[in-house]
C-alpha cells in the first residue's frame, strides 16, 4: 500500500485537461474511487493502483506519492507505547510475520494468475487496449466508440472489435483493413505508446435493447500474444442522447468537455459535434418519437 | 446579433473582441483554431480545453453579457500572418437555431 497526494493528482489530471471519468476507465476503478484519492478520504491505495494512476498521469509513481510524514497514531490496535501488540509479541516481529504472509499470498496469487492464463508473453511489452462507448444511444441516431491502446512498440498490432449485427458501422478512422459481419480489424502497422481507434455505429432496435461489443489486440500470431479489450463494452437504447451521460436532458460542461476529449479531433464527427454543442448552448432537449429527431429546447 | 474580430493582435498575442447585441443568447461557444503544436502560454479568460496537438482553443462561455468580450491568448512563438481563425457559435433565441459565425 502507498500513500498519494490526492490534491497534486488532481492538479496533474486537470493539466492534462483529464477527466476523472477517463482517469477511472484508465485506472479500472470508479469514479467515486478517483474523487476519494483526490478529496484524500482513503489514506492508502494499492501499489498497483497507484502505477496506473501515475501511468496514466504520464509521470511517475514518486511525483503523486504523498511525503509528508503520516499521522501519529495513538489508537491503533496492534501497537503500544512500548512497541508491542497487545498480545504481548514485539512489533518488528509482527510486522514482520505480516509481511511474509502477505508476500506468500500474492506469489501464490500470481503463480495461479500466469499458470490459468497468460495473456502476454513475459517478453513482449505490456500493452492494454481499452474501450470508451457511451452507456445509452437513441436508436437511428450515430454515437462513437473508441479504443485507446497504450504500451505498444515498433511490434505491429491487429486490432478487433466484435459488434452485434444491430450495430452498424458508419465510419472508422484510420480506416478498417477489413469490416463484415459484424467483425471489424485493423492493422496497425507502426506502433507508437498510444494509439486510438475510433468508429461511428448506428444502433438499430427498440427502447431497453442492451446491445454488447467485444474485442481484442494481437502483436504476433499466436493466442499467448492476445489480450482482450477492456473498458466499457455495451450500449443500452433509450430515449437518451450518446453524449447526456447522466441521462438528465442536459448536456452540461462535463458531458461537453468528455466529448471534446475523445472525439474533439475526429473529422468524421463534425456533425455529431455540431448537435452536441447545439444542446449545450441550448436549455436541454427532447426526442421526438414521431420524428425520431432530437430537438433542442432554448 | 453577434459578430467577432481580431484587434491590436501581435504576432505572439491574439485578441479575440466578441460582440454580443442586446437580445442575443447568453451561451457562446469560441473556437480559437490555431496551427497545431502552438504553445499557449496563458488565455484572458481561462480556456475551457486546449488540444494543443489540433491547435483547437475553445471557450464554452455562460452568462455573457451584451456588449463586448475580449479573448486574449500569449503564445511562446509568434504566428504567421494569416494562420488565425475562430468560429463563434450560439442560439438565435429567435429562430433557436444555431448561428456560427466566422472570423475573419
Amino acid at each position: 500500500m502507498i500513500r498519494i497526494d490526492g490534491s497534486r493528482v488532481r492538479q496533474l489530471r486537470e493539466e492534462r485537461g483529464l477527466t476523472q471519468l477517463y482517469v477511472a476507465t484508465s485506472v479500472d476503478v470508479t469514479t467515486d474511487t478517483i474523487s476519494r484519492w483526490e478529496n484524500k478520504r482513503y489514506p492508502t491505495i494499492k501499489e498497483e493502483n497507484g502505477r496506473r494512476l501515475a501511468e496514466v498521469l504520464e509521470v511517475e509513481l514518486d511525483a503523486i506519492l504523498d511525503t509528508s510524514p503520516p499521522e501519529t497514531q495513538t489508537d491503533s490496535p496492534h501497537s503500544s507505547a512500548s512497541g508491542e501488540t497487545r498480545a504481548g509479541v514485539p512489533l518488528q516481529l509482527y510486522t514482520q510475520l505480516i509481511n511474509i504472509a502477505l508476500a506468500v499470498m500474492v506469489a501464490v496469487v500470481i503463480a495461479l494468475v500466469y499458470w490459468k492464463k497468460p495473456l502476454q508473453s513475459p517478453s513482449s511489452p505490456h500493452i492494454e487496449a481499452i474501450r470508451f462507448v457511451p452507456g445509452a444511444s437513441m436508436p437511428g441516431i450515430a454515437f462513437p466508440v473508441l479504443v485507446e491502446i497504450t504500451g505498444g512498440d515498433q511490434t505491429p498490432l491487429l486490432v478487433e472489435e466484435r459488434l452485434p449485427l444491430a450495430l452498424k458501422v458508419l465510419s472508422t478512422m484510420p480506416r478498417a483493413t477489413s469490416a463484415e459481419n459484424g467483425i471489424m480489424k485493423w492493422l496497425l502497422k507502426q506502433g507508437a505508446d498510444r494509439q486510438r481507434i475510433t468508429y461511428l455505429v448506428r444502433a438499430e432496435g427498440a427502447f431497453g435493447d442492451v446491445l454488447q461489443m467485444s474485442g481484442s489486440i494481437k502483436m504476433s500470431k499466436g493466442p499467448e500474444q492476445r489480450v482482450d479489450t477492456g473498458g466499457l463494452h455495451e450500449i443500452r437504447l433509450a430515449p437518451v442522447h450518446w453524449a447526456d451521460s447522466n441521462g438528465d436532458y442536459v448536456i452540461d460542461d462535463d458531458e461537453i468537455l468528455q466529448v471534446y476529449d475523445h472525439f474533439g479531433s475526429m473529422s468524421e464527427m463534425a456533425d455529431e459535434l455540431n448537435t452536441v454543442e447545439e444542446m449545450w448552448l441550448g436549455s436541454g432537449y427532447r426526442w421526438n418519437a414521431k420524428g425520431k429527431t432530437i430537438e433542442v429546447l432554448q | 446579433m453577434i459578430s467577432g474580430r481580431y484587434i491590436g493582435s501581435s504576432t505572439a498575442e491574439v485578441n479575440l473582441e466578441v460582440t454580443l447585441a442586446t437580445g442575443a443568447s447568453t451561451k457562446v461557444i469560441v473556437t480559437q483554431h490555431l496551427p497545431a503544436g502552438t504553445e499557449v502560454i496563458r488565455a484572458e479568460p481561462a480556456y475551457t480545453r486546449y488540444n494543443r496537438s489540433t491547435g483547437t482553443l475553445r471557450w464554452l462561455l455562460r452568462s455573457v453579457p451584451p456588449g463586448t468580450l475580449l479573448l486574449r491568448i500569449n503564445l511562446a512563438a509568434p504566428l504567421q500572418p494569416g494562420q488565425l481563425r475562430a468560429d463563434i457559435r450560439c442560439l438565435d433565441p429567435q429562430s433557436g437555431k444555431m448561428v456560427t459565425i466566422q472570423v475573419p
